[in-house]
C-alpha cells in the first residue's frame, strides 16, 4: 500500500491519538509500523514488567511522554507488600542514558525514590510534567530536586501518594526564573509548607490553571493566592477555617467573586461549614466537585452546597450525604456523569449511611450517569434492576457493600439477578466490581452479556470453578481480572491457559488455587510471569505442591522473569 | 490497655510480633538517626530560609535523603514488614497504616461493647468485616486520612455540630476508642474543649528535656516533625562540638547515620512502647511521656555493643 510518502502517512497518524488506535495502526504493515513508531510521542505501559525500558527506547525514539503503571490494583488495599517491586529507577536510568527527550512522566502505583526524582530532574532539559498517583518511596527532598532543576516545569501533580514530608521548603527551590507552571497539586503532603514561597510562586505563574493545596495552607493565604490567580480553573483548598465575621473572610468572599473560571473544586481537608457560603458563587459553574476528604461538611451545610451546583458532571462525596442527600443530588445535578460515594466510617457497620434507595434516586434523576463507585450498607436486586433500566450507559460500575457477603436486604436472596440486569442492560460496560452474596449464576450472566468488559473485580463470591470459567470463556475483551476470597481453584485456572496472554494480568488471593496448579501454568506458558507472594513461609521449608497459594499474580510479559523480585516473591 | 499494637483482637501474627509490649516492641529493626542538618528549627519563615542556605548550601539536596544525613525519628509506621507479617494472619489491614490496623480491631471491640441493637450473628459479621485484610476496598491513602481526620481540633472548634453529629462521633470515636465508653467520652470532650496535652520529652544524651503539646498535632508525622525541630538545635550544636574535637569515635557517629534513635513513650501502666503502633487517639489517651531513645538502650537488640560505652553526656546547650 505504498501510495503515500512517509510524511503524508505521518501527518495522518498525527490524528490518531489513542494508544489502542496507534497500536492497531502499527500492525497493518511494515511500512505503517515504521512510520508509526518514529512518530509516536506518547507511550502507555500498563504493566511496567511487561516490557523493558530498553526495548521501549529502541522502538520509539521520538518518545516524549511515558505513562507507567506498577503494582497490581489490589496493592491499593494493602494486599501487596511494600517492597514487592515496581521501581521507576531502572526506567529513568535507561531513558537518561538514551537520547530520548522525555517531557512527561506519569506513574501509578510505583516505587519512586528521591534518587530517581533527582536523576529525572537532571537528565531531561525539556521536562515539563510529572504526575504521580498512588506512589511512594520518596520525600520532599525529591520534590525539591524537581523544583530546582526542571527549568520548564509546567505540571507537578501529586495524587494520593505517601510522601515523607521532611520539610516544607521544597517549594522554595523553584527558582525565580520559573514562571511556566500551569498545574501544581500537593494536597497529599501532610506537613507544613513554606507559605511565603507558595505565594511568590503563584504570583509569578501567570499560566497557573490548577492549584491544589494541602491542609497546611490556611484560609488567609488562600485568599491572597486567589487574588494573584483569578484565572484558576481547578482549585483544591487546604484549610478552610476561619471566623465567618472576620475581615479575612470578607476579603475572601470578594476575591472569590473575581474567580470566574473555577470549574473544579476539591479539598476542604479542614473546614468550618460557616465559611462555605463564600464559595456559593463558584458553585454555579462547577463541573467537578470532590468533597470526599471533607469530613467536616455534612448535613444541611452539605445539602445547601449541592443545591448550588446545577452544572455538576462529576461528584465525589462521603456517604454522610445519606440517601436524602443523594435525592437532592438527583434533583439538582441533571448533568451528572460520574458519582463516587466513599464511606466516612468504613468499619462502623450499622450506621445506615447510604443504601439502595440513594442509588435508585440518582439513577432516575441523572440519566447521563456512566461511572459509579458506590460504598453502601445494603443493596437489593430490585434496586439494581431499576438502576439498570434508568441508566443503560454505564461504562464503569463499581458497587461495594461494606459487609462483603450481604444478600438482598429485603428478599435475602443473592444479588445475582441485580448484577445480571446491569450487565444485560449496559452494553458498553467496561469495568465492573461487585459485592454482596453472589453465586456462580452472576458469573454466567457476566460471561453471557458483558461483551465489552475489560476489568472485573470479585471478592467473596461464587460457589465453584464454574463461576470463573464463565467469565474467562465469555468475556472476550477481558484484560484485568482480580479475585480474592473466592472458591476458584486449579480447574478454573488451567482450563484455558492461552486466555491469559490476551489479558494484562490476573490476581488471585485466598482462593483454592494450589502451588502445583500454578507451577503447571507457569510451565505451559513461557510468556507469562506467574508470581507467588509468600510472606510467611520459610524459604527452606517451602510449601508443598498441594498447598493453597495465598497470593498469585500473573501477567504477560515479553521480557521474562523480573530480576528485582524480593525474597518473598517466587516467579515459577 | 495493652500497649502492644492491635491489642486483643489482633490474631496471631500481630501478637507474635509485638509480644511483651515493652522493650521488645522497641527492639525492632534499626536505621534511625536524628537529623543533624535539617534546617527548620524555627517556624519563622525567614529563619527557615536562612537555615536552608547554611545547612544545605546548594540547589539540590536530595542526595542527602537516602544517604542517611537527612533523617527523622522512626515510628512504627516505618516498619512496614511488621504490618505485612500481621496481614498474613489477616486480622488487620497491614503495612504502613499500622494505626488503622489497630483501629480495625479496636473498632470491632467498640462495636461489640457499644451495645448496638443487633443479633449476635450480625455482630459477628460486623467483626468479620472489620477484620478482613484489605476490606473495604478503599485506597490506603484515603483510609489513613479518614483515621487522621478524626482528630483535628481546629475543625471541631469551629464546628459545634461535630460533637452531636452521629457520623462525626463515630469517626472521632473510631480513632480514640479503646472499646470503652470512658475513652469515647474523653475524646469528645477533648475535641470540643481543645485542651492542651503537654508531655515531657527527653532525648538520650541531652540532659535538658523539653515539653511538647500533643493535642496540637493530629498524627504521628506531625509529632515527629515537631520533635525533630525541637531537638534539631541540640544535635546540631552537639555535632559541631564533636567535630571540633575531631573524634571519629562514638558520639558523632550517633548522629551521622551509623547509630539509631527510636521514639518511645511511657504509657499509663509504666511500660515503654514504640511510638506509632497504636492509633493516634489511643496513643494520646495513654501516653505519659516521651523518650527519644538509642536503640542500643532497647532490650536485647544492641546493634553494636561499643555504643553502650559511647554514651556520653554533652555539655548543656
Amino acid at each position: 500500500m505504498n501510495y503515500f510518502p512517509d510524511e503524508v502517512l505521518e501527518h495522518v497518524f498525527d490524528f490518531v491519538t489513542s494508544h489502542r488506535d496507534r497500536n492497531a495502526v502499527s500492525l497493518v504493515c511494515k511500512l505503517w509500523y515504521r512510520v508509526e513508531r518514529f512518530s509516536r510521542e506518547r507511550v502507555f505501559i500498563g504493566n511496567c514488567y511487561a516490557i523493558s525500558p530498553e526495548r521501549v527506547i529502541m522502538r520509539f525514539p521520538g518518545l516524549k511522554s511515558l505513562t507507567l503503571k506498577g503494582k497490581p490494583h489490589f496493592a491499593d488495599f494493602n494486599l501487596v507488600p511494600h517492597d514487592w517491586g515496581a521501581y521507576v529507577q531502572p526506567w529513568i536510568e535507561a531513558f537518561a542514558k538514551s537520547r530520548i527527550g522525555l517531557e512527561e512522566l506519569r506513574l501509578k502505583r510505583m516505587l519512586v525514590s528521591d534518587e530517581s526524582l533527582e536523576l529525572l530532574s537532571q537528565s531531561f532539559v525539556n521536562f515539563k510534567s510529572l504526575v504521580l498517583v498512588s506512589c511512594e518511596g520518596f520525600t520532599t527532598d525529591g520534590l525539591a530536586a524537581i523544583a530546582a532543576n526542571c527549568r520548564f516545569l509546567r505540571e507537578l501533580d501529586l495524587q494520593e501518594n505517601e510522601i515523607d514530608d521532611l520539610c516544607g521548603h521544597w517549594l522554595s527551590y523553584f527558582p525565580e526564573s520559573c514562571t511556566s507552571l500551569t498545574s501544581l497539586n500537593f494536597a497529599c503532603l501532610k506537613g507544613e509548607i513554606n507559605l511565603a514561597a507558595l505565594e511568590r510562586l503563584v504570583a509569578r505563574s501567570p499560566n497557573l490553571k490548577s492549584l491544589k493545596l494541602n491542609r497546611a495552607v490556611p484560609l488567609e493565604v488562600l485568599q491572597k493566592i486567589l487574588m494573584r490567580a483569578p484565572q484558576l480553573v481547578d482549585l483544591g483548598t487546604g484549610s478552610f477555617v476561619h471566623e465567618p465575621d472576620s475581615e479575612t473572610y470578607n476579603k475572601l468572599k470578594a476575591t472569590i467573586l473575581n474567580c470566574k473560571s473555577i470549574r473544579n473544586l476539591s479539598g476542604f481537608l479542614e473546614v468550618a461549614p460557616r465559611c462555605l457560603p463564600s464559595i456559593y458563587p463558584i458553585c454555579l459553574n462547577l463541573t467537578t466537585l470532590n468533597l470526599s476528604y471533607a469530613a467536616g461538611i455534612h448535613g444541611s451545610d452539605l445539602v445547601k452546597l449541592i443545591r448550588q451546583c446545577v452544572k455538576l458532571q462529576r461528584l465525589w462525596i462521603l456517604d454522610c450525604i445519606g440517601d436524602k442527600g443523594l435525592e437532592v443530588v438527583a434533583s439538582t445535578c441533571k448533568e451528572l456523569q460520574e458519582l463516587r460515594v466513599f464511606p466516612s466510617d468504613p468499619f462502623g457497620v450499622g450506621h445506615a449511611a447510604v443504601t439502595e434507595n440513594g442509588l435508585v434516586a440518582i439513577s432516575s434523576g441523572c440519566p447521563k450517569l456512566h461511572s459509579l463507585l458506590y460504598f453502601c450498607q445494603q443493596m437489593t436486586n430490585a434496586a439494581l434492576e431499576t438502576v439498570a433500566k434508568n441508566c443503560p450507559n454505564f461504562i464503569r460500575f463499581r458497587l461495594c457493600i461494606l459487609d462483603p457477603t450481604k444478600p438482598d436486604a429485603i428478599t435475602m436472596q443473592p444479588l445475582d439477578e441485580g448484577f445480571g440486569a446491569i450487565v444485560r442492560s449496559c452494553k458498553q460496560l467496561r469495568r465492573l466490581s461487585m459485592a454482596g452474596l453472589l453465586t456462580d449464576q452472576v458469573f454466567l450472566y457476566i460471561g453471557m452479556y458483558a461483551e465489552q468488559l475489560e476489568m472485573l473485580s470479585i471478592a467473596f463470591a461464587g460457589d465453584s470453578d464454574k463461576g470463573m470459567l464463565y467469565v474467562l470463556n465469555g468475556c472476550k475483551k477481558l484484560r484485568k481480572l482480580e479475585i480474592r476470597d473466592c472458591p476458584f481453584g486449579n480447574a478454573a485456572l488451567l482450563t484455558d491457559v492461552g486466555k491469559y496472554e490476551t489479558m494484562r494480568s490476573l490476581w488471585m488471593s485466598s482462593c483454592e488455587v494450589t502451588l502445583g496448579g500454578c507451577k503447571i501454568l507457569a510451565k505451559k506458558m513461557a510468556r507469562l510471569n506467574v508470581e507467588i507472594i509468600n510472606e510467611h513461609d520459610q524459604m527452606d521449608v517451602g510449601p508443598e505442591d498441594g498447598e493453597r497459594v495465598d497470593k498469585m499474580y500473573l501477567y504477560r510479559t515479553l521480557v521474562g522473569r523480573r530480576k528485582d523480585a524480593p525474597e518473598f516473591v517466587w516467579t515459577l | 490497655m495493652q500497649g502492644v499494637g492491635g491489642g486483643g483482637a489482633v490474631s496471631g501474627g500481630g501478637g507474635s510480633i509485638t509480644s511483651g509490649g515493652s522493650m521488645s516492641t522497641v527492639s525492632k529493626e534499626d536505621n534511625l538517626v536524628l537529623s543533624s542538618e535539617d534546617s527548620s528549627s524555627c517556624p519563622d519563615e525567614s529563619e527557615l530560609e536562612l537555615g536552608l542556605g547554611l545547612s544545605l548550601g546548594g540547589a539540590c539536596r536530595t542526595q542527602q535523603g537516602p544517604r542517611g544525613q537527612y533523617a527523622r525519628i522512626l515510628t512504627a509506621k516505618d516498619f512496614p514488614y511488621l504490618g505485612s507479617l500481621a496481614s498474613a494472619s489477616s486480622s488487620s489491614s497491614a503495612s504502613s497504616p499500622s494505626s488503622s490496623s489497630c483501629s480495625n480491631s479496636s473498632l470491632s471491640r467498640a462495636n461489640v461493647t457499644a451495645g448496638t441493637k443487633r443479633s449476635a450473628d450480625s455482630v459477628a459479621v460486623a467483626n468479620g468485616a472489620s477484620q478482613v485484610v484489605g476490606w473495604p476496598p478503599i485506597r490506603a491513602y484515603r483510609m489513613n486520612s479518614l483515621v487522621n481526620q478524626a482528630k483535628l481540633p481546629a475543625a471541631e472548634v469551629f464546628n459545634p455540630l461535630i460533637g452531636k453529629s452521629k457520623n462525626s462521633n463515630t469517626v472521632v470515636g473510631k480513632g480514640t476508642s479503646n472499646g470503652s465508653d470512658k475513652n469515647n467520652g474523653n475524646s469528645k470532650e477533648r475535641g470540643q474543649l481543645r485542651s492542651t496535652l503537654f508531655v515531657k520529652v527527653n532525648m538520650d544524651g541531652i540532659p535538658i528535656g523539653r515539653k511538647v503539646d500533643l493535642s496540637a498535632h493530629s498524627c504521628y508525622e506531625a509529632l515527629s516533625q515537631k520533635l525533630e525541630d525541637m531537638f534539631q538545635t541540640s544535635t546540631t550544636i552537639m555535632n559541631s562540638i564533636r567535630s571540633s574535637r575531631e573524634e571519629d569515635d562514638i558520639p558523632s557517629k550517633l548522629l551521622d547515620g551509623s547509630s539509631e534513635f527510636v521514639l518511645t513513650y511511657e504509657d499509663k501502666d509504666g511500660d515503654w512502647m514504640l511510638v506509632g503502633d497504636v492509633p493516634w487517639g489511643m496513643f494520646i489517651s495513654s501516653v505519659r511521656r516521651l523518650r527519644i531513645m538509642r536503640t542500643s538502650e532497647a532490650n536485647g537488640l544492641a546493634p553494636r555493643s561499643e555504643e553502650r560505652n559511647g554514651r556520653q553526656r554533652t555539655n548543656p546547650i
